[in-house]
């Protein structure tokens, strides 16, 4: 799960840095790929884990389709060029990473 | 007097390798996103040893006018140094590779275009180079163009951090979290100083420079300010990755994620001084095994060696670093991640690390070599407390690691 | 000068020709055995193959096998009579020409072969 909030904030943080043009579109581009995969990893990891209780698990891949779809979305964005939606993401992404966050501390698992 | 001031670049030429390579970049900034400032002590254990060892490995080249290499085979025979002169060549290969990768990605950030194309137009620059240019012309080059690697020192005092936590860290303490991560981080940090390759080239410098015995005080000189240019540059990459990484939770697992982290302070122009410095430093580092590797062959085995004559009037100098550019740069073509190799290669570094450090260790209390320059009990007390240090780390910390993920 | 400490002081070390330029280590030292008097340091000797033989003798017996198959005289070891040995500091001159022995055949047939003739090596 530290690997999921982490690419999360990587996304967030490449996609301010993009809306704010200070970082060329291949690069974001591919880091946002990157944090697709990488969500995607977790997911999988997270379902094939048997220590997790049922109720929990299914709220984590809950948190996590979150992040992946609004990641997804901020790809098409950044393929299109579009600087605004791409700022709505960001925004988004922080609300959801922070969902994710305190989840996690009343699971009582690792940050 | 002028020329003794500019034989500093040899320090600052050695120092990038040890400390501004692609593995010391990756976990000072991870260091610095997972731990804040809490592990800056491990960084300064770390330049204490290299100081004492750079000094060393100079002074044992002025005063015996032999290097490290010629002197171990001399001194400990061939057979004893087997094992130690294999490991050294298998992780400076490794190395190398990592080196050469570094540099392609840093191509990656600036074009887009991915990294294994640009692996053989790297080692062929890098080969052109050492095939052409001199000695005089490689420690220089490097160490002007390895300046640009303080963007990172100015960058950490532009996010102005709490200077009272950074000097809590100077002190080691124990994590509140992810104990064994914390650990293996330290020997990570460790290994990436404290490679063998930087005292080996750097007593090879020495000779290719013309050292003598009037040169014992500069080479102190060099090596606390060539060691301390690397460690500062080190600590500032850490400080920066401390303050923009850790409130956001975000690990640096990858060199995508670490590209960020002069963006905040810099914009654009912060992006791209990410990219060149860690070109320029990784080409260095490249640089500076490469001819590491030719070094220690011809060594080894008493072959007449210098970057400083024509390739024609050391032909079997020549072809081994033609070779070991070449083989290493194949590694990268096939898409290694340049990061866990390095990570891989420091681990190993480690625990090879007592191996090689204790023959150097007798050599610098040997009569013959040193005469009345031997090491003192200073130098033979830091240099074993802290390998020491190292490897109990090591042998605690990597197994821990791996059982953790 | 005292004593000679023949692994310490004279195997593996450094081995100069008259005009100071690099010829080897010392690979392998030859004492020939005398009947009713004491045996007698010979020679010095360099090349690969003594090299490989002290490593192991499998590697060694490997090594000359490869260097027969490529040129014989390239893997040949070298012998130096010890009358032409003095002794420096740390390293041992030999009062011969390093070009006139065998030891750079390497070095010179990887001159011919390669590296002259790659551009800019001159």
């Amino acid at each position: 799960m530290q690997t999921a909030t982490s690419w999360a904030a990587t996304a967030q943080m490449a996609g301010e840095a993009w809306v704010r043009r200070a970082v060329p579109t291949h690069y974001a581009g591919r880091t946002i790929d990157t944090a697709v995969e990488t969500l995607s990893e977790t997911r999988e990891t997270l379902e094939q884990s048997p220590s997790i209780p049922p109720d929990q698990r299914v709220k984590a891949r809950e948190h996590l389709q979150n992040l992946a779809a609004t990641i997804e979305e901020m790809r098409k964005a950044i393929r299109s060029g579009d600087r605004a939606r791409v700022q709505e993401q960001v925004q988004q992404l922080t609300a959801q990473k922070q969902a994710l966050l305190n989840f996690l501390e009343n699971a009582g698992a690792r940050p | 007097m002028r020329k003794k001031a500019f034989e500093i670049t040899l320090g600052i030429v050695t120092s990038i390798g040890g400390f501004l390579d692609v593995g010391a970049i990756a976990t000072a900034a991870q260091a610095g996103a997972a731990f804040g400032f809490q592990l800056v002590w491990a960084i300064l254990l770390g330049t204490i040893c290299v100081i004492f060892l750079v000094e060393m490995s100079g002074r044992l080249a002025a005063v015996s006018k032999h290097t490290l290499v010629d002197a171990l085979r001399e001194r400990f025979g061939v057979n004893f140094c087997l094992v130690p002169f294999t490991a050294e060549l298998f992780v400076d290969v490794l190395v190398l590779a990592a080196e050469i990768g570094g540099v392609c990605l840093a191509l990656q950030l600036i074009t887009g275009i991915s990294f294994p194309w640009w692996a053989l137009p790297v080692a062929f620059l890098l080969w052109l180079l050492l095939w052409k240019g001199t000695f005089e012309i490689i420690e220089n080059g490097t160490s002007f163009f390895g300046l640009i690697t303080l963007c990172f020192v100015v960058a950490a005092f532009v996010l102005h951090p709490l200077w009272k936590l950074f000097g809590a860290g100077v002190l080691p303490s124990l994590p509140t979290h992810d104990k064994a991560h914390y650990w293996f981080i330290a020997v990570a940090i460790l290994g990436a100083l404290i490679s063998p390759y930087l005292f080996y080239f750097y007593s090879s410098g020495a000779i290719e420079d013309k050292w003598g015995k009037g040169h014992l005080v500069v080479n102190r000189a060099i090596a606390g300010l060539g060691m301390g240019f690397g460690s500062l540059v080190s600590l500032g990459v850490l400080v920066v990755s401390a303050l923009v990484f850790q409130p956001r939770g975000l690990q640096v697992d990858a060199y995508e994620q670490a590209a960020l982290m002069l963006t905040e302070s810099f914009g654009y122009w912060g992006f791209i001084f990410f990219a060149v410095s860690l070109g320029i430093a990784c080409f260095g580092a490249a640089l500076e095994v490469s001819l590491n590797l030719a070094y220690g062959t011809a060594q080894a085995l008493g072959w007449n060696w210098s970057e400083n004559e024509h390739p024609t009037q050391d032909a079997r100098f020549s072809a081994s670093y033609t070779v070991f550019v070449f083989a290493a740069s194949l590694l990268m073509v096939i898409g290694i991640d340049p990061l866990k190799l390095t990570l891989f290669t420091m681990a190993l570094t480690a625990v090879i690390l007592p191996l090689v450090i204790i023959p150097f260790l007798i050599l610098m209390n040997d009569e013959r070599y040193l005469g009345k320059h031997r090491n003192g009990w200073i130098s033979n007390g830091v240099i074993l407390f802290i390998i020491g240090l190292a490897f109990v780390l090591a042998i605690v910390a990597i197994p821990l690691e791996i059982i953790g993920g | 000068m005292g004593e000679l400490h023949l692994i310490r002081d004279v195997l593996d070390e450094q081995v100069i020709d008259r005009r100071k330029r690099k010829m080897g280590k010392v690979d392998g030292l030859i004492i020939v055995l005398r009947k009713d008097q004491p045996p007698r340091l010979a020679y010095i000797e360099l090349g690969m193959s003594t090299l490989a033989h002290r490593l192991h003798p499998r590697l060694g017996d490997w090594v000359e096998a490869l260097g027969r198959k490529w040129g014989a005289r390239q893997g040949t070891p070298f012998r130096v009579p010890w009358s032409k040995v003095h002794l420096l500091q740390l390293d041992l001159k030999v009062d011969l020409d390093a070009d006139e022995t065998p030891v750079l055949n390497w070095e010179k047939w990887l001159n011919q072969h390669v590296i002259k003739r790659i551009p800019g090596s001159g």
